[in-house]
């Protein structure tokens, strides 16, 4: 077990000095010049000799090795430049924008625990029924949709036909209960099906009808025995969405008029801004590294056995 | 297996969603009654009739007309997305399973930081240096998506090159190449096609979500997404504007995603049904 914690802490240093580069690099490819940009913050006349001034006092005329450290040890000690967008540093933007994401995501993700786990029982302890039936085509629906349609018609049936929710956004709870229920549902589908269906694997397994010889009763053996063994495949998945949905949120965002790091970053790619937009591709991809770690770890605490087969 | 297929219903509903999405697609200059840019400021929001089968939008344009033209970026883009990804995941995977030591190890750490960017990042890099444009969005789309197939073909190839008749075949003196190509592919082309499916699924909503946003398309333009998005305003006075364009999106995400599972219900005998 420690040597492999140990492996997976050597591989995230080298996936994630991988993913710094890439991020810095996206700043290089994207052809806006950084010098000129914030130049012409000052003025709109700016002369090229004001420019050259910039850049050399920022140091951007140094190789490009030597700014992708400066780059990151600004960003390691919170500093990640100032964003041309909204003319604030990047970190000042980001604590203004990052709660409102976090706690969307944060919602939809205890929707999807809420209701996967007794949903995706109950059909797995009566296979085949009407209700596993219901489930299994929403479930189909679910993952189809595409979520700003989702959240216009919720927002059509709950705010514009029976108005219990505004279509502004809200202070409080009540303004997230719609977008992060609009961005759970797709997951919510996902995992679901996944785990339903790992459920469903599981009783075929030996130990199971060892368990039914031995007078163990359904429930027993469902939730003692089937439900641990099936838990990996969602925590896996719920972990790797918990990176991609900040990036996700982004369209859920938009539909509910909210302000957080999806639109922001959606506003400084059309803006051009491509200082701010490293520094968030740098903190959603590195969310979403950690999460799979933390996954994977999780799954290697509660499955044991899962140390025996991958056999390190 | 083709006996199954048309036994399915799943997997005939499947393909008929399939087949009417690319149908409209291929054939929308024959299928629709208006000129799909028309504007005509008279004629705005007009109610459905013989002329405007499902009426016309906030500027006059013919519904119907727009939708059927949408079914050719959706499809546009996600079916190159797909065979761009196919050629590279099927490649590198194999090439990962069949050569394996450094090579494998290299390209796993490559996919594996590649993994970590979510589409949106890729096409924020890509539209902020190349500007708008379908083969920006079908390229961020492929960045952010080949590490996924890679890894998925990989451990499929991994898997069946670990089973016994690889190593006969081995034994009997084909070399590496030829186990590939006539064992290790034909082999693991089923799971392949199941994951493929789904895929096409998943680029037809991202599609339309960057669209929905503004990104890669110009303004007007009459994709799904988009046409969604323009909508937006008449929230209250016409909602039927917002559901049309989401209803196609659902039907042809549906039509590729009851497609693969009923093949993959076929090739696993309905366990995880």
């Amino acid at each position: 077990m420690n040597r492999y914690v140990v492996k997976r802490f050597i591989g995230l240093i080298v996936v994630l000095i991988g993913v710094s580069i890439l991020s810095f690099l996206m700043i290089e490819i994207s052809g806006t010049d950084p010098a000129e940009a914030i130049a012409r913050r000052a003025s709109f006349n700016v002369t090229r000799e004001q420019i050259e001034v910039v850049r050399l006092e920022l140091g951007l005329d140094r190789p490009i090795v030597e700014r992708y450290f400066r780059w990151l040890t600004g960003i390691l000690t919170g500093d990640a430049g100032m964003s041309t967008y909204s003319n604030r540093s990047v970190i000042e933007d980001l604590q203004v924008y990052l709660p409102v994401t976090l706690t969307l995501v944060g919602l939809s993700l205890a929707w999807v625990v809420l209701f996967a786990l007794p949903v995706s029982l109950v059909c797995a302890r009566y296979p085949g029924g009407i209700l596993d039936h219901v489930v299994r085509w929403l479930t189909l629906l679910g993952i189809c949709t595409p979520t700003f349609w989702l959240g216009f018609m919720l927002l059509i049936v709950f705010a514009v036909r029976t108005p219990i929710f505004s279509v502004l956004p809200e202070a409080g709870i009540k303004g997230y209960l719609l977008p992060s229920l609009t961005l759970a549902v797709p997951i919510l589908s996902a995992g679901i099906r996944i785990l339903r269906g790992s459920l469903l694997s599981e009783a075929n397994r030996d130990y199971v009808t060892y368990l039914k010889a031995r007078g163990h009763s359904k429930r027993d053996i469902l939730y003692r025995h089937m439900l641990p063994n099936a838990l990996p495949p969602i925590i896996t998945l719920f972990c790797q969405y918990l990176g991609y949905l900040i990036a996700g949120s982004a369209v859920v965002e938009s539909v509910f008029s909210l302000k957080g790091i999806g639109t922001y970053l959606v506003g400084c790619i059309l803006a051009a801004d491509s200082t701010a937009v490293a520094a968030c591709v740098l903190i959603v991809a590195t969310v979403f590294v950690l999460a799979n770690l933390m996954g994977d770890l999780i799954n290697r605490t509660i499955c044991p056995w899962m140390v025996r087969e991958t056999n390190d | 297996m083709t006996r199954k297929i048309l036994k399915s219903p799943q997997a005939m509903i499947g393909l008929a969603l399939i087949a009417i999405t690319l149908l409209a697609a291929v054939f929308a200059p024959w299928i629709v009654p208006n000129n799909p840019d028309g504007v005509s400021l008279t004629q705005k929001f007009k109610a459905p009739s013989t002329v405007h089968p499902l009426g016309t939008d906030q500027l006059g344009r013919c519904e119907f007309s727009r939708l059927v033209y949408g079914a050719r970026y959706s499809l546009g883009m996600a079916l190159p997305i797909l065979v761009i990804l196919g050629v590279i995941g099927l490649t590198l995977g194999c090439a990962c399973a069949g050569i394996g030591g450094v090579f494998d190890r290299v390209v796993t750490i490559i996919s594996d930081i590649f993994i970590a960017f979510p589409a949106l990042t890729v096409v924020a890099a890509i539209i902020g240096a190349w500007g708008n444009g379908i083969e920006n969005i079908v390229l961020s789309i492929v960045i952010s998506t080949w590490a996924w197939f890679t890894r998925m073909v990989r451990s499929y190839a991994v898997m069946e090159m670990g089973k016994e008749y690889i190593l006969g075949a081995r034994i009997a003196g084909a070399g590496t190449m030829c186990i590939i190509f006539r064992h290790v592919l034909p082999n693991i082309m089923p799971q392949y096609l199941i994951y493929a499916s789904t895929g096409v699924a998943s680029a037809i909503l991202t599609v339309s979500g960057f669209s929905f946003l503004g990104l890669g398309l110009p303004a007007g333009t009459p994709e799904w997404g988009a046409m969604l998005s323009e909508a937006r305003a008449s929230l209250y006075s016409h909602p039927e504007l917002l559901l049309y364009p989401g209803l196609c999106i659902l039907a042809t995400a549906a039509g590729y995603n009851l497609f693969g599972e009923a093949l993959r219900d076929i090739l696993h005998g309905g366990s995880t049904r």
